[in-house]
């Protein structure tokens, strides 16, 4: 599959308007044949969706996904203003 | 020891949690101990994914009931279900005070915190922004951003305190946008923002979100600290900051 402009426009707006991801902040970055989905998410539930509903819409795309969970610890620093 | 005797504020801030019930139960062991790290909490829209009832309940379950004062906005992922009345009720119902071109003053000690929020909107900054020229469409993307500007503005200038805190959704500079492609500026943020956050004396902090990829710091052009607090972009619970001199007597 050639991975070209309207290729990643059509993505990049599966990724916003697909109901079951609506996220607006994953990248995507085209590695070798295929593309890197990079960026993170809030759960690994949402993180396992994406890469399958990509790798349905476009069957004979590589998709590797390089998407992580943001972290939620307590901080440890307050910044003085 | 607490702020009231260090004589400052201390405040908490995390945007773009989008909270469903896939997320319940994630934040809530390190929001445990946020009223031992800070004085009230903002959250900076983008609560939810779709904007629904439901989400709206996960997130007042999750940063309900805490310590501290919870204050928050809706942003455009609170919108896009056209429930927003509905997800601003469920916010209220679980004790959260919710802002759009309004404020709210908490006293911190001896200390009037007036806090504005709105979502604001795009139009872009100095040099490319949008303007209201041409077709229908185009006027009122641009005018739409102004007015919600400048009922923001209205909202700040407002507030009968002794230090004022913007919070928007979108971003007032684009300072904070670094990282994020170019191209999308004028969907992040707008100028008219920044004006209206500059047009009143007193501002200690603006706090936005909305840019996943941007970066936290930045200034507006009269002087206020801005920082982006997106959950991507900070990378923890919620950070906090520390007003100190703009309570500082010159």
């Amino acid at each position: 599959m050639i991975i070209d402009q309207h290729v990643e426009s059509e993505l990049h707006q599966l990724l916003i308007e697909d109901a079951r991801i609506s996220e607006q902040g994953i990248r995507i970055v085209r590695a070798g044949d295929g593309v890197s989905l990079v960026g993170e998410v809030e759960s690994a539930e949402r993180r396992d969706l994406i890469c399958r509903v990509v790798a349905e819409a476009f069957p004979d795309l590589p998709v590797r996904c390089n998407i992580g969970l943001t972290r939620v610890q307590e901080p440890q620093d307050v910044e003085e203003l | 020891m607490t702020s009231e005797a260090e004589g400052c504020v201390r405040v908490a801030a995390v945007g773009d949690v989008h909270l469903d019930a896939d997320v319940l139960g994630r934040y809530r062991p390190a929001l445990e101990h946020v009223g031992d790290k800070a004085d009230m909490l903002l959250l900076a829209g983008d609560l939810t994914r779709h904007g629904t009832a439901e989400e709206a309940r996960c997130v007042a379950q999750e940063f309900g009931g805490l310590a501290v004062p919870v204050i928050a906005i809706l942003g455009n992922h609170d919108y896009h279900c056209d429930q927003q009345a509905e997800v601003t009720k469920a916010l209220e119902d679980g004790g959260i005070t919710v802002l759009e071109h309004s404020g709210t003053v908490l006293r911190v000690g001896d200390v009037r915190v007036g806090v504005a929020g709105a979502k604001g909107f795009g139009g872009g900054f100095a040099g490319a922004c949008a303007s209201e020229f041409g077709e229908p469409e185009m006027k009122a993307f641009t005018r739409h951003g102004r007015e919600a500007a400048e009922r923001f503005g209205t909202a700040l200038a407002e507030l009968d305190c002794d230090v004022r805190i913007a919070l928007t959704h979108y971003s007032p500079v684009p300072d904070t946008l670094l990282g994020e492609p170019l191209e999308i500026y004028p969907f992040l943020g707008s100028y008219h923002l920044a004006q209206a956050i500059d047009a009143t004396p007193g501002v200690g902090l603006a706090v936005h979100g909305h840019a996943h990829a941007g970066s936290e710091r930045g200034t507006t052009p009269g002087g206020v600290p801005v920082r982006n607090v997106a959950h991507p972009v900070i990378k923890q619970a919620y950070n906090v900051y520390q007003l100190s001199s703009v309570l500082t007597p010159a």
